[in-house]
């Protein structure tokens, strides 16, 4: 059955997005344990029982919030010919769009991880991932295979310090207050530092 | 080379903590809350728990520290870092890079605390968000300074990327291996690629690569 654009359908999904925006800055400021149900269905101006209407649990309202792109799209970033700085610098504006676009729900995950969620963990690890691999391939086009994998966790470890550090360091204030664009351009000066693209290995 | 690495197996549990009763009380209420805050957090961890855990009663730990806040500030003193690399060795690029991997390996022995001050720091805690700040102070003495007498230009953003590359390393190892994070930096595997990382971060040609 399709829906209409104003149909029925189209509300429920609606107030099902409200609860989840709603839980994700309750979870991001008081904490998925310290949230109650009560809470967020105040929050959204619903009753309990409307809101377990849409979810079960406060459980599966956090497994909905884990639903988020977990590459932010730095995967659609293909090896083409040798690794060039304009690559360098549009793998790092994605990595960096998606720590702006996601920040609540990037501490969120942060949290859960500490507290043992294996949820989270294995969210992280897989977003993880993506990158590596993304880098990988491309410093593999100019180095060889252990030399790509130390410029490869340089990177990696850069990217999660920088963003993390601005984020804890402005709190709730992140990105507004970081200055989003002097993050970038930062982030990117940084990146083309670490990554040598000039130092290559013949073969 | 001075830059072997021993991963101390002291990690402290709340349990051991209790075990051990020759330690001064106030030492002994420091490690088990330590432990505990890094377990359930702040908040969810109570004055009554850590007494508990001690076998000790709620007065006797409000006898040291009147509130939970107190104990909580009394975990965030300056690191003790001990001796450094660069204390007793020539400034050059490979010590410079000992002392970097120092200060990391430093943090790798005590992933609890870094769970601790990691959790409360999420939530925009200000008392672990001034530590954090603090903590910069600390990095410009021990690498800003000397990184700045072997490079001159560029040392003050090269150490800054270095800060937040460190940074990325830790958190990023207490995210995944939790407390198991010890072992792991352990490795030799780890404390060479560290040196690598460190290596690239640093202005001008590299120690041990082409």
């Amino acid at each position: 059955m399709s829906e209409k654009p104003n149909g029925p359908g189209r509300a429920r999904d609606d107030t099902r997005q409200r609860i989840l925006g709603a839980a994700r800055s309750l979870f991001a400021i008081e904490g998925f344990d310290n949230t109650t149900v009560r809470q967020i269905a105040h929050a959204v101006g619903l009753t309990d029982a409307a809101l377990y209407y849409h979810f079960k649990s406060k459980r599966e309202i956090l497994d909905a919030i884990w639903d988020l792109p977990v590459d932010g799209g730095v995967s659609r970033h293909r090896a083409d010919g040798q690794f060039t700085h304009d690559q360098l610098d549009r793998i790092i504006d994605s990595a960096v769009d998606f720590t702006i676009a996601n920040d609540r729900i990037l501490r969120l995950m942060a949290r859960e991880i500490l507290r043992g969620d294996q949820t989270a963990l294995a969210l992280r690890q897989q977003s993880r991932s993506v990158m590596r691999r993304t880098l990988r391939e491309h410093f593999l086009t100019i180095v060889d295979q252990d030399e790509a994998d130390i410029r490869t966790e340089a990177l990696v470890a850069l990217l999660t310090g920088s963003s993390m550090r601005t984020q804890l360091s402005n709190g709730s204030a992140f990105p507004a207050a970081a200055n989003e664009g002097e993050y970038r351009e930062r982030t990117r000066r940084w990146a083309r530092a670490l990554a040598r693209l000039d130092e290559r290995q013949a073969g | 080379m001075s830059h072997s690495y021993t991963p101390a197996m002291r990690r402290t549990t709340p349990q051991a903590a209790a075990a051990n009763p020759n330690g001064d009380t106030r030492r002994r209420i420091l490690d088990a809350a330590r432990a505990l805050f890094a377990e359930h957090g702040y908040s969810a961890t109570s004055v009554r728990l850590i007494a508990r855990t001690l076998g000790l009663s709620d007065p006797a730990v409000y006898y040291h520290f009147p509130t939970k806040r107190d104990l909580y500030k009394a975990l965030l003193v300056n690191p003790e870092y001990g001796a450094m690399p660069l204390d007793s060795l020539p400034l050059t690029r490979e010590n410079l890079i000992s002392q970097v991997s120092h200060l990391l390996n430093w943090w790798s022995l005590r992933p609890e605390y870094g769970q601790m001050l990691l959790r409360e720091q999420l939530t925009g805690q200000e008392a672990s968000v001034a530590f954090l700040r603090g903590g910069d102070a600390r990095w410009h003495d021990h690498v800003t300074v000397p990184l700045r007498q072997l490079v001159g230009e560029g040392a003050d953003e090269a150490s800054e990327m270095l800060l937040d590359i460190v940074c990325g390393v830790f958190w990023d190892g207490i995210l995944s291996f939790g407390s198991q994070f010890t072992e792991t930096a352990g490795q030799p595997f780890f404390q060479r690629r560290l040196r690598a990382m460190i290596d690239l971060a640093i202005p001008g040609p590299r120690a041990d690569r082409p």
